[in-house]
């Protein structure tokens, strides 16, 4: 009876199936060296990876997340065997790893490259005196303005005015994170997210409630909403408006008068790196005047090398979106964690949105 | 009448809207040429179609043969075990993903296609057997027992008395497996190695800097494939019925 047959036919197939994945061999670290990398998509140019690996006899691989807690899930999850040599937290979680303990402290002797960063890079709030991490890419949110929709704006375009002034009103898109929006919110009284306090919290949703009627929504992605022409004025990250504005010359990128969040993408090295002399070799690469000029020429994001902004052309070293006046530098800040806040932000956040 | 018609074509519109706008961006010559150029994107494709055929008809296969196990058990037991499939479909897939890695890093093996295959085949199996299960139980056994009483061996019973009834839900088990596995992220970036990039890791990680227009052609590809997929299915059908 076939019937009868097919049982012992699915234990035989199990059987066969889990030898199969058996007699997987045990990486043993011979063969070539690799240096791999856990970064986002589209961060490296092909041409560079593989000149890179040319040089150094080395094989570059490239692995990649969608979000930074993804990566942090898996980095935590994953031994030396398959881990990573490489990788890319934003600000706010290379804190996080160097709290949990997942990054190697770094060697400056072995990153000539910092010597050719500016001052202020060297010294970022989530980790003072970059003793694990190394500032890479650097953005900021601030706000894109569609001359289509809102013809006139004045000249010093403040938070405050885009949240109250009536004529804004239903023309506002905010993004859909919480402490960027809350940070938006204190700034317009003054205030910021590093020192504020439970009080300013609560008073800084009030704010925003009040205000709702001049926001349209809370968009996931900024990007179709500023190409579908949706919104007079959208929350939105420098890199996203540049790379929209690059086809839709009516959308422009304001860093309002109270001060805007920045944030930067950063190189660090995992504590169970197994190539980390190479992961070196490779900060170093990228990051060099050279490397640092191209890799900006590309992504349209701002290195902290200050002789690649020489060797940048002339359109590039002077886009405000790209490199912020001095002054408007000294009005930004970085998202911090804020654990104590953690719960009250996510229940008025979650208030704000049903409302 | 009417009415049910109406709502029902607006509905349609409504579901198929976003789908047909895509075509339209993705229709530009330039954009195939972009995605013809992108060779990291291509592997990625190539990568997810390989590792969904694999899947589907490794699921299928094992998942036929469960189907027919599941009515010898006793209804106790059976009771279980269909429970215990249901568990991948009730189960978060971030949980699912982290468990079946955890396993592979306690085993030591490391991590790669074979990692990849498994974790895929664990969760699209369920899925298949569900499907199979009823093809399997509404099979007319006395084709089966005519057959048998005409001299036919076990295997020529399966081929020209079973298979026939079995096929409709082999052909949709499979479309499931592969389908399931193609659009798979979470499971997929816990489980795999550092090689395998499939399309929805690529397509998810370059969110960050930039989705360009040959993502658009992509769609349009895949629309197409589906399409030509569903078309076939419904011709072969009718054929099938007329006869």
């Amino acid at each position: 009876m076939a019937r009868q047959k097919l049982p012992h036919l699915i234990v035989f197939f199990l059987l066969f199936f889990s030898c199969l994945s058996c007699t997987k061999k045990q990486n043993d670290g011979s063969g070539p060296a690799e240096l791999r990398i856990f970064t986002w998509s589209e961060y490296f140019d092909d041409a560079f990876l593989r000149s890179f690996g040319e040089q150094n006899k080395v094989k570059v691989k490239a692995d990649y997340f969608s979000s930074n807690e993804e990566m942090l899930a898996k980095l935590q999850l994953t031994d030396a065997q398959n881990g990573y040599d490489l990788i890319l937290p934003s600000d706010y979680m290379v804190r996080t790893l160097i709290e949990l303990k997942l990054l190697q402290p770094l060697d400056k002797a072995q990153l000539p490259v910092l010597s050719e960063f500016e001052q202020e890079a060297l010294n970022p709030e989530y980790d003072p005196g970059l003793g694990f991490s190394v500032p890479m890419a650097i953005g900021t949110t601030g706000i894109a303005w569609n001359t289509k929709l809102l013809h006139k704006i004045p000249a010093d375009l403040s938070w405050k005015m885009v949240m109250e002034n009536p004529s804004y009103k239903g023309k506002v898109t905010l993004v859909d994170d919480a402490k960027e929006v809350l940070q938006m919110a204190l700034s317009i009284q003054g205030k910021s997210l590093a020192k504020a306090s439970e009080a300013d919290v609560k008073e800084a949703f009030a704010y925003l409630r009040k205000h709702k009627t001049q926001v349209k929504g809370f968009p996931a992605e900024t990007r179709p909403v500023m190409e579908g022409d949706e919104c007079g004025f959208c929350m939105a990250y420098s890199g996203d408006v540049l790379s929209v504005a690059k086809e839709k010359k009516e959308i422009q990128y304001l860093l309002p008068k109270e001060g805007a969040t920045i944030w930067t993408d950063n190189l660090a090295i995992p504590a169970n790196s197994k190539n980390s002399g190479m992961a070196y070799k490779f900060i170093n690469a990228l990051l060099n005047a050279e490397g640092a000029k191209s890799f900006t020429q590309r992504t349209r994001y701002r290195t902290a090398n200050f002789k690649a902004r020489i060797l940048l052309p002339n359109e590039v070293s002077s886009d405000k979106v790209i490199y912020p006046s001095p002054e408007e530098r000294k009005k930004m800040h970085y998202l911090v964690q804020r654990k104590d806040l953690n719960e009250l932000i996510d229940r008025e956040w979650t208030k704000l949105k049903s409302e | 009448m009417k009415i049910l018609q109406i709502y029902f074509c607006l509905l349609l519109l409504f579901l198929w809207a976003p789908l047909v706008a895509v075509l339209f961006k993705g229709s530009a010559p330039e954009a195939f040429v972009l995605l013809w150029k992108n060779s990291e994107l291509l592997l990625a494709f190539r990568n997810s179609l390989v590792l969904g055929a694999i899947t589907a008809f490794l699921s299928t296969i094992l998942g036929l043969a469960t189907a027919f196990a599941l009515p010898s058990f006793s209804p106790k037991v059976r009771a279980w075990v269909t429970g215990s499939l249901l568990l991948p479909l009730l189960l978060p897939e971030i949980a699912f993903g982290i468990a079946y890695l955890v396993w592979f890093r306690d085993l030591g093996l490391s991590l790669g296609w074979e990692t990849l295959l498994l974790a895929h085949f664990a969760f699209t199996f369920c899925f298949v057997v569900l499907v199979l299960k009823t093809s399997v139980a509404r099979l007319d056994s006395s084709l089966a027992d005519a057959a048998r009483d005409l001299g036919a061996n076990g295997l020529q019973v399966f081929r020209h008395a079973l298979l026939p009834q079995l096929l409709p839900g082999i052909l949709a088990g499979a479309a499931m497996a592969f389908s399931l596995s193609l659009d798979d992220f979470l499971i997929s970036f816990f489980v795999k190695g550092i090689d395998q990039i499939t399309l929805p890791i690529k397509i998810y990680s370059m969110m960050r800097l930039r989705i360009g227009p040959e993502i658009y052609a992509l769609s349009v590809v895949l629309f197409a494939i589906s399409l030509f997929g569903v078309l076939f299915t419904q011709l072969w059908h009718a054929k099938n019925s007329r006869t």
